[in-house]
């Protein structure tokens, strides 16, 4: 079943083509990932997930990190 | 995390293109084999275990399902509008490619940063093109009505479904790619949330 986009999603879209907001791919990675970042902020945080633990996780590559959310009971 | 009770442990894998791949992949297999080893340590028992990503991460989500199936039991996979396929030439990429957030463009940009061409065919990142996806764990796979990767996603979950592997398809009308993370804007991305949290509740419940 095709349905018209969802009218909060048409605004958001609207918005940003008035705003000019260029796409992902207009300009470096560090710009498209500073501009997820910007999104991400401006939706908020989420509900809060209780307790978040920075992990060290060993990969061949070298350790990289991890972040552990857990609900707290 | 709140409405499925389970823990999320998130690894920051290496990103391309400062680290091409398979590097990305090659974290994710480790750190997915590594959570595996060591949950009952990090949770305080040993609970199981499910792969899951959005986009990107689905793919890396699904291909670490895969290629690590030897060394992790994995009681299921969650698969949100993922990146199955690296053919831009799909119908939902005709209808959808040009103007509804992520682009036709964009995707040849990120596979351009991804990977070199020569490896695009590769089933380490077209996980559609995999000969053998028999005994993967139960997956949902979440399409957008509007998103250029609904068609792959849809192919892929037929192509698991033709494997034998369990397969839920939750396709969510109106939306486009990403809509999951308006959850609190967007009534269908709240009800998306819920419904993936009740397939999590439900595979941590499957023996």
């Amino acid at each position: 079943v095709t349905v018209a986009l969802h009218p909060a999603i048409r605004a958001m879209l609207d918005r940003a083509q008035q705003a000019g907001i260029p796409a992902l791919s207009a300009g470096t990675p560090a710009d498209a990932r500073a501009m997820m970042e910007t999104a991400r902020v401006a939706l908020g945080d989420g509900v809060a997930a209780g307790s978040s633990t920075e992990l060290t996780i060993p990969t061949r590559g070298g350790d990289i990190t991890g972040t552990l959310l857990m609900r707290v009971a | 995390v709140a409405q499925s009770g389970c823990a999320l442990l998130l690894p920051d894998y290496r990103l391309a293109p400062e680290y091409p791949f398979p590097a990305a992949l090659h974290d994710a297999e480790d750190a997915l084999v590594w959570a595996w080893a060591e949950r009952a340590r990090i949770l305080g028992y040993a609970g199981p275990l499910i792969v899951a990503g959005d986009s990107a991460g689905g793919n890396l989500a699904t291909v670490v399902a895969r290629t690590v199936r030897d060394q992790v039991t994995l009681a299921g996979q969650v698969l949100i509008y993922p990146v199955t396929d690296t053919d831009l030439s799909t119908r939902s990429y005709t209808a959808y490619g040009d103007a509804l957030g992520l682009t036709r463009a964009d995707m040849h940009w990120f596979l351009n940063h991804y990977a070199a061409a020569e490896h695009w065919a590769d089933p380490r990142i077209a996980p559609l093109r995999a000969l053998d996806l028999a005994g993967l764990p139960p997956a949902t796979v979440v399409l957008a009505e509007y998103d250029v990767l609904h068609d792959e996603g849809a192919a892929y979950a037929s192509r698991l479904s033709a494997m034998g592997v369990a397969v839920t398809v939750r396709r969510y009308p109106g939306v486009t790619h990403g809509f999951i993370r308006l959850h609190g804007a967007v009534d269908t991305a709240a009800q998306a949330v819920a419904d993936v949290a009740a397939d999590l509740r439900r595979f941590c419940a499957t023996p």
